[in-house]
Order: C-alpha cells, then sequence, then structure tokens
C-alpha cells in the first residue's frame, strides 16, 4: 500500500481481460507535528521575548529579574536564585567570569545570538550542575537555510541614562559553509534616579543632579564564528567571541563616599575609580556526526578577567596602598562534552576545569581550582524523559596570609586570611519527566528530581569585604554539596494552533526543599575593619522554596491583552525567615493594540508587591506601580520601536537588586528609540 | 499525574509544618543602672578636650543574648548620619550641615567587644590626641547572638583645641561661611577669593599661611603667608588667586600656622575648581 492511493481487491474468476480505473486518492495532514526529541531539548524551556538589552529581557519575563550595579553589569535572577545557582550555557557551555558574585555581569549580548531562552528548575542533567534556580541559554547563530546572506542591524538610544548602542550581525553562507560575524558596542551616562538622598553606614548624603554619579560605561561584544555542514560527517562549528565592559561603581560600593564624591564631575560620561573593567575571551566548537548513535562533542576555552579599581585604602592600620588595583580575578576555563544519542536518549561525558587567580590588595578570595566529570545517561521510556548524572568536583585553593597591624603601624602577627584546601565531593542529579495531554485543548509535563549541588568556591573560601554587596563576607571550608528535592508541574494550552486561538494560557509551578541550602546570613559578630558591619557568613541551612508562574494573552477587540503573574515563597526553615533577596509578587499585563496593519501601541503596567517576606535584618521594600508604552511600525525588513518605562518617574526600591541595599531606588524614566534591519539575500534570488 | 501532585503537596506541606521560629527582636542600649556620670551615646552631643580621655558609657539590652558591641570614633567631615539634628528644629528631610574647620581628620578608632547575657553595661574609652579640633561622629553598633543587629545610635563629639592654633573665617568670597549649609564651593579657573578671618593662639602665632592644593597630586597652585611676629591673634585678609590654567578639579583650601611654641596645625575646606 502506498501512501495516496486506495486499496481495491478485485475478483479475476478466470478472465483475460479486466479493466482497472485508477482514480487518485487526496490526503491532508491537518496536524503534522515535529518534536524535537533530541536531548538538546528540555522540557519547560521558556523562549524568552526580545529586549533592547539583556536588563530588558530579563525584566519583562516572568520568573526572571535581573540584578545589576549598572548598564553593563547584569546577573540573571531565576525563581530568586543567582549568581553560581543560575547556569548561562552559550550552545551548551557554562559560562564563569566570577558568576559567584552578584555584582559580577554576564558578559554577553543577547543581539548576537539567535534568540535567548530560560530553562525553569534544578537537576536538569545535561546543563550545568550549578543551575539550581535554572539556566539561560542563548542559541547559537544558525546556518542560513540556503546559500545567500542575512544582515541583522540594530541602532537605538535611550533618554534617561543616554545610553546608545549599535549592533550588526552577518551571516554569509556558499555550499556547506557558513561565515559570521558580529560586533555590538553600547555607551552609557550616568543613571537616572529620582531620588534626593539615601542612607548608608548610618550617613545620610544626597543625590545631586538626580543622577547615581559614576555609574556611566561601555562595553563592546565580537563574534566571528563560521559552520560547516556535511551530508556524512555532520555538522561542525566554531565560534570565537570576546567581550569588554568598563562599568563605574558608584561611589557607595568601595568604601564610604564623602559628599563629594557623589557630585560627579560633570561629565555624565566619565568614567571614574572605582569603577570595574572585564574581559572575556573564547573559543567554543561543537561537531554534530550522525551515526547509528549520533556524536555531540562540544570544547571550549576561556578566559574571564575582572578588574576592580578603587581609591586606595586601607581597612584596618596597615599602610595605604599605592595602586588602584583593588581586586583582579583571572579565570581560565576549559570545558569538553562528548554525547552519544540515539532515538530512545543520549549518554556522555562532561569535563570542565576552572583556574582562578586573584590579586590586588582587598583580598576577597585566594587563588582556587576547580575540577568536574561527570557521567550523564538520559533515556526515554514510553513516555517517560529519565535522567542521572554523577559528578565528581574536586576543589582546592591556596591558603592567604597577610600582616596584622596595630594602632601604631607595627606588624604584631599574621592575619590568615584564607587556609589550604583541597576537598573532593560528589554531586548528583536524578531526572524524570512525563509530558501528558489534557485533553485537546492543554499539555502540560510533571517532573521529579532530585539533586546534589557541590557548594563553589566562593562559598569555600571568601574573607574578606566583598564591595559589590558592601559586605564583609567569610566562606565555610567544611561545606557539603546541598540537597534538593523538586517537583515542577507545567500546563499550558496545546501548541496546535496557538497563533489563532483567542485564548492562550500557560501555568508553570514548582516545590522545592532543599538540605543544606547554603546562602549568605548575618552572624552575630563585627568585621575586624571599619566600615564593614556584620560578618556574613555562608550557612547551610535547610529551606523551602514554592512558586510558579502564570501567562495569559487573548484576543480582545482586535488587538492582544496579556498578563503575566509571578509568585515566589522562599523560607529558610530553622529560622521560619525568608532567604535574602526573595522576589515579591509580580503582576505584568499590556495591551497590543494594532492601530495599522504595520504599525502598533502596546501600553503596559507593572505591579510589584511590597517584599514583606525578608531575611534576618532585611529591611521590607515598599511595593509600586510602573506604567510604560510602547510605539511600532514593522516593516518587511525594518521595525521601528519607541520604548518608554517607568512613565511616571516612580521612584521604586528593586527589592533584588543590590542597590536596594544602600536605599537608592531603581533607574526612573527612560525612552527607547531603537530602529532595526533584517535583510535576507538568497544567492538565486532573481 | 495525580500520584505526582500528591507528593508535591505532601512535600510541601512537611516542609511548612517543620518551619522553625527565631529570635528576631534586636537588642537595644537600655538604661544604665550604674550612675557613672559619663556621656552616654544616647546624647545629642558631647564635648570633650583634646589631649584628653573620653570615656562613653552605656547599658545594651537583648531579650535572648547579646553578642557583640562596636564603637566606631571617626571624623564627621564631608558626611552626615541620618538621624542627626533630629529634635534641634529642623524639618525632617532638611540637613543642614555646619561649618566647621577640621584638624587631624584622620584620627578614628575601632573597638569591638564581646557580651555576654541579657544586659550588660561598657564603656568605650579614648584617649583625644592633641593634633585634633573639629566634630567626630560615635557610632556604636550592637549585634545579638541570633545575629539580629539594632540600628546605629551615634552622637557627636565636638572636640575642643586649646594647645595648637586656631583659625576662625569670617568670610570667603564676602560670605560668611557658617552660611554654606554644607555646600560645596566651587571656584572659577582665574577668580580671586577674598579670605578673611583671624589666626590665633595663647602662645603666639609664630608663622601662618594659606595655600591652594589640587588633591589629585597634591600639587600647591597658589600660596600666601600671612604676617607674624608672635601675637596671640592676627587678624588676616588674603586674596586666593586660582590660576588662570588650573585643571577642573578636585581642590583644597589649606591654612597653616605655628605658635610660638613651635605646634604646627593645618586645617581648611574642601572646594571645586571648575
Amino acid at each position: 500500500m502506498a501512501h495516496g492511493h486506495r486499496v481495491v481487491t478485485q475478483a479475476v474468476h478466470g478472465r483475460t481481460h479486466v479493466d482497472i480505473e485508477l482514480e487518485s486518492l487526496s490526503v491532508s495532514l491537518e496536524d503534522a507535528e515535529v518534536v524535537d526529541r533530541s536531548s538538546e531539548f528540555v522540557e519547560g524551556t521558556v523562549s524568552m521575548k526580545e529586549g533592547d538589552d539583556l536588563l530588558v529581557l530579563l525584566d519583562r519575563e516572568a520568573g526572571v529579574r535581573s540584578l545589576d550595579l549598572g548598564a553593563g553589569m547584569v546577573q540573571p535572577v531565576l525563581r530568586g536564585l543567582t549568581g553560581s545557582r543560575v547556569a548561562v550555557l552559550e550552545d551548551g557551555v557554562p559560562q564563569v567570569g566570577g558568576r559567584w558574585a552578584a555584582d559580577h555581569g554576564v558578559l554577553l549580548d543577547p543581539a548576537l545570538y539567535d534568540g535567548t531562552e530560560w530553562v525553569p528548575g534544578g537537576g536538569q542533567v545535561w546543563l550545568s550542575p550549578e543551575a539550581m534556580g535554572g539556566g539561560l541559554r542563548l542559541r547559537p547563530l544558525a546556518m542560513l537555510s540556503a546559500s545567500g546572506s542575512r544582515t541583522q542591524s540594530s541602532l537605538s538610544h535611550r533618554a534617561g541614562d543616554a545610553r546608545s548602542r549599535f549592533s550588526v550581525v552577518h551571516r554569509q553562507r556558499s555550499g556547506a559553509v557558513q561565515w559570521h560575524a558580529g560586533l555590538s558596542q553600547t555607551r552609557f551616562g550616568d543613571r537616572n534616579v529620582p531620588q534626593e538622598s539615601f542612607t548608608y553606614i548610618g550617613r545620610l548624603l544626597e543625590i545631586e543632579e538626580g543622577r547615581l554619579a559614576n555609574t556611566a560605561g561601555h562595553g563592546g561584544h565580537g563574534l566571528l564564528g563560521m559552520r560547516w555542514v556535511h551530508p556524512e560527517q555532520g555538522q561542525f562549528s566554531v565560534d570565537f567571541r570576546a567581550s569588554e565592559v568598563l562599568q563605574g561603581l558608584f561611589p557607595g560600593i568601595i568604601g564610604v563616599p564623602s559628599q563629594s564624591d557623589l557630585r560627579g564631575d560633570g561629565d555624565r560620561f566619565s568614567v571614574d575609580i572605582p569603577h570595574q573593567r572585564a574581559r572575556r575571551v573564547q573559543l567554543a566548537s561543537k561537531w554534530v556526526h550522525p551515526g547509528a548513535l549520533d556524536r555531540i562533542i562540544r570544547f571550549s576555552l576561556s578566559r574571564n578577567e575582572r578588574i576592580e579599581s578603587a581609591p586606595p585604602h586601607a581597612h584596618g592600620y596597615g599602610p595605604e596602598p599605592d595602586d588602584d588595583l583593588s581586586l583582579a580575578l583571572d579565570e581560565r576555563h576549559a570545558f569538553f562534552e562528548s554525547r552519544w544519542e540515539g532515538i530512545h536518549g543520549a549518554f556522555g561525558m562532561q569535563a570542565e576545569h576552572l583556574e582562578g587567580q586573584t590579586s590586588g590588595w582587598e583580598f576577597l578570595l585566594p587563588d582556587h581550582r576547580r575540577s568536574r566529570w561527570s557521567l550523564v545517561v538520559d533515556q526515554r521510556r514510553q513516555a517517560w524523559r529519565i535522567g542521572a548524572r554523577l559528578d565528581v568536583v574536586k576543589v582546592t585553593n591556596a591558603g592567604h596570609v597577610e600582616p596584622l597591624y596595630a594602632s601604631d603601624g607595627s606588624v604584631t602577627g599574621d592575619d590568615v586570611r584564607a587556609r589550604a584546601l583541597n576537598r573532593t565531593m560528589f554531586g548528583w542529579a536524578i531526572h524524570a519527566n512525563r509530558p501528558f495531554r489534557w485533553g485537546a485543548a492543554f499539555e502540560g509535563d510533571v517532573v521529579a528530581t532530585l539533586y546534589a549541588r557541590v557548594p563553589d568556591s566562593y562559598a569555600l573560601s571568601a574573607n574578606g569585604i566583598h564591595h559589590g554587596t558592601f559586605r564583609f563576607e567569610q566562606g565555610n571550608p567544611n561545606l557539603n554539596p546541598e540537597r534538593t528535592a523538586e517537583v515542577r508541574f507545567n500546563l499550558t494550552t496545546s501548541r496546535h494552533h496557538r497563533e489563532e486561538r483567542k485564548l492562550n494560557a500557560s501555568l508553570r509551578s514548582f516545590v522545592a526543599l532543599h538540605q543544606r541550602f547554603i546562602h549568605l546570613s548575618p552572624s552575630a559578630r563585627f568585621a575586624p575593619i571599619a566600615h564593614a558591619g556584620q560578618v556574613y557568613t555562608f550557612e547551610a541551612l535547610d529551606a523551602f522554596r514554592t512558586g510558579g508562574e502564570f501567562e495569559a494573552d487573548w484576543a480582545v477587540g482586535g488587538g492582544r491583552l496579556s498578563a503575566s503573574l509571578a509568585l515566589l515563597g522562599q523560607w529558610a526553615l530553622e529560622t521560619g525567615l525568608g532567604l535574602p533577596f526573595t522576589a515579591p509578587t509580580q503582576l505584568q499585563t499590556g495591551y497590543r493594540w494594532p492601530a495599522t496593519s504595520r504599525a502598533f501601541v502596546r501600553p503596559r503596567f507593572r505591579r510589584v508587591a511590597a517584599a514583606n517576606l525578608t531575611a534576618r535584618n532585611e529591611k521590607p521594600t515598599p511595593g509600586a506601580s510602573l506604567w510604560g508604552v510602547e510605539l511600532g511600525i514593522q516593516g518587511e525588513r525594518m521595525a521601528l520601536t519607541l520604548d518608554m518605562d517607568n512613565v511616571f518617574n516612580a521612584a521604586w526600591l528593586d527589592h533584588v537588586s543590590a542597590y536596594r541595599a544602600l536605599g537608592l531606588v531603581t533607574q526612573g524614566r527612560w525612552a527607547s528609540l531603537q530602529f532595526t534591519v533584517d535583510v535576507t539575500r538568497p544567492d538565486d534570488r532573481p | 499525574m495525580k500520584t505526582n501532585m500528591y507528593v508535591a503537596a505532601m512535600a510541601a506541606t512537611i516542609a511548612l509544618a517543620s518551619c522553625g521560629t527565631t529570635d528576631t527582636e534586636p537588642p537595644t542600649i537600655c538604661d544604665s543602672d550604674n550612675l557613672t556620670g559619663l556621656p552616654s551615646v544616647t546624647m545629642d552631643e558631647i564635648e570633650v578636650e583634646a589631649g584628653t580621655t573620653m570615656t562613653v558609657h552605656d547599658a545594651f539590652c537583648d531579650n535572648d543574648g547579646l553578642s557583640e558591641v562596636r564603637w566606631d570614633l571617626h571624623s564627621a567631615e564631608g558626611h552626615e548620619h541620618e538621624g542627626e539634628h533630629e529634635g534641634e528644629g529642623h524639618e525632617e528631610g532638611e540637613h543642614e550641615e555646619e561649618f566647621v574647620l577640621y584638624s587631624g581628620s584622620d584620627f578614628e578608632q575601632l573597638e569591638t567587644r564581646q557580651l555576654e547575657g541579657t544586659k550588660v553595661e561598657a564603656s568605650f574609652t579614648v584617649d583625644v590626641p592633641l593634633t585634633v579640633r573639629g566634630v567626630w561622629d560615635l557610632v556604636v553598633s550592637v549585634v545579638d547572638e541570633e545575629g539580629n543587629a539594632a540600628g546605629d545610635v551615634i552622637t557627636q563629639i565636638h572636640i575642643e583645641n586649646d594647645h595648637m592654633p586656631l583659625f576662625e573665617l569670617e568670610t570667603v568670597g564676602g560670605e560668611d561661611p557658617a552660611e554654606w549649609e554644607g555646600e560645596e564651593q566651587v571656584w572659577a579657573p582665574g577668580a580671586t577669593v577674598n579670605v578673611n578671618g583671624t589666626v590665633s593662639d595663647s602662645d603666639g602665632v609664630a608663622a601662618a599661611e594659606v595655600l591652594l592644593i589640587r588633591e589629585s597630586d597634591e600639587t600647591v597652585v597658589w600660596s600666601a603667608d600671612i604676617p607674624a611676629a608672635g601675637e596671640a591673634s592676627i587678624p588676616f585678609s588674603v586674596d586666593v588667586v586660582v590660576p588662570a590654567d588650573a585643571e577642573a578639579g578636585e581642590y583644597h583650601l589649606e591654612m597653616e600656622a605655628v605658635d610660638g611654641a613651635g605646634v604646627d596645625m593645618h586645617t581648611g575646606f574642601h572646594l571645586e575648581v571648575e
């Protein structure tokens, strides 16, 4: 039997001649669904909306927030977790670069990728074992479907902090080979804030001209890459990426500012010390080789540098340093993954090594190394997907001793800031996923996972003033891997006809029980040095986290009304208090009204609830209502967008922001005008 | 699916049921039982003489148990504390800085002491050097055994000094500095600013000088002597000339004097050239 024809049996009964009339049969497939069964696919992955920059991209996604110390230093916060608990992956390669610190932004520009998505929750076997909160995945530039070229470019200016951005990505495919290159540049001025004064360690200071002095900066990102495809050899890709960001640091971040420090120098774009300069160079390659079992090999080498420069100062009675190198962090990282994949699943191994060196007069963390070897199995059995990973992690760090000074400047002994450490620990994850359909209208999946995460080098060996968090932070070398049992439930309207449906909705939720959840807590001791408040120590306490996101959009009056709600609760079980920086409930709504076939207006509203679930000594944060509006004109190859945020210039504290600890409000009103061009030219065009 | 939901609901119930409680009440500064007659950090201000020993005595209380107290004494120059001047006739949100000529601003003292029990009385003692004059902040912080921290309590220490020469300014650029209310002085390159005041010392003033110093590299860009021949009080009127080619930036108007006993002093104020 062949598709397209009906089978008919005709009895011949000894006749010598039979006429048979063939009639073609038309068959239409209404629902042809291609399901990605690759192990690269992670259930529950959420594609993120496009944003003019990383900060906007993160803040407009339910369940995701940003933590920033300026436009150049942005960290993702996924369901209340951040830092090294969130994996940032470029085509499956975990990114490093001082990820343990909330003030160390990720060095990337979403414009140089083919999209961004986030994976909620931990225990994902192929993601980095660090990913307790989930992962932010950046899709690499894909190959063009045929020979030709594609150029995407964007130019924008934002009034408020006078930020200007430019990006261009060009792909050129000729037969089996594609070359591509990308570049983006950003420059921004001091951040505008609707605030007149703030308090730091009891000192009341005025903010002048409505700007946070010395929060200007600039950043640049570059990409050069190649793709080669062969029907038998598979696809080989290599990308070289380089980034550099200079971010001025508000004087309150390092030391106690005087009022004169906050006046700035009249040039909103100038960057003075203190500032942070971060660089990344990375060479990453991937080879997908087809066979009885497809083979996927990933390899990456990278170097991340982070240099904090600050006015020389001594916290104790020691001599004042004679240079402005406060803290330098130099990390070299190698990653390798080999994966074999069949129709019933995949298995493989991952290995990575991090070599971190620190220098400068502000000791925070000693030289450290971290090596990981992981074995991963990921199987599909009927509707189930079951995975497991075993990690062996070797963590070492050097000891560090400084002279101890008396008040007269004489050396009276040794100040042991870090003891040498050499530990091997085990991490693991078991992950079970079961997709389901609920009638014709809904589908979803349930995930149950158990996993253990080895503490990062910072939690084990930090001991000093951490400028980015304004605290004296102290690690604990005796910490053991933290364990988690987590259940996630996702429900969404069926993928079929989603575009035409009047109402689309999705619900994502999770419940997680953490044993020995490692987090910073205020101790009963003051820092041994001035201007540092209490010592914050890494403690391992059992914790419970739950929450979720609900999103819906429906057709109303020719346009689409969208709404999202993000809820999060995090408690330390021993004390009953909240975990630090627990994001409050957030509601976002917007109505996209098509003024013409090519133009739209989208007013939006964001309500951030008061943050009352707080950790010890953490102050509650009042709620805020924020309005915004977006106007767009969409052509075939270009788009022009005007986006205005915080229209009424509301002064509001972002509970997730590090600046909130200083009582500094979030950026005030800004308006961004963006022009984008996307031109594709096939080689066989007439 | 139902099974998974039951497991999740059960885990949540168990987790919340096992939630503990903790003491979240911060420690306080409470009434002292001992009538020491010594000043307390709860006073608005404390006056001391340079060259003497200052002792501040307070009682600290906590419902569960105290852990540490920290005294942080530092110059008040260049900043103001939250809550200062409250009850001094200022409206809420209004912050006026009085004009003070500081000497020896790098004098500071930090002391942390362990405490045990629910009520402890403790004293902070410091030798005030002969080289300082002006207003200092004494910030007292207390933390209990659970890590609950009380809000800082701050008092101002007014340090008088009869040991070294004293500068007093009547007008700067024709304006009484007391009227500046914390505003930074901004002078233009090429400007001439008249500084009018007196320098005095009970041992007589042997030498006095006014200098304009660029803070970025400590370069003296202008200076002038005040004629002195051992008088106890010397009125002066100096025209400070900002060089026409002065770089824009932070500067310090430095005033220096030496008395008849050879005791020298440095004071002045910060300004900006632009």
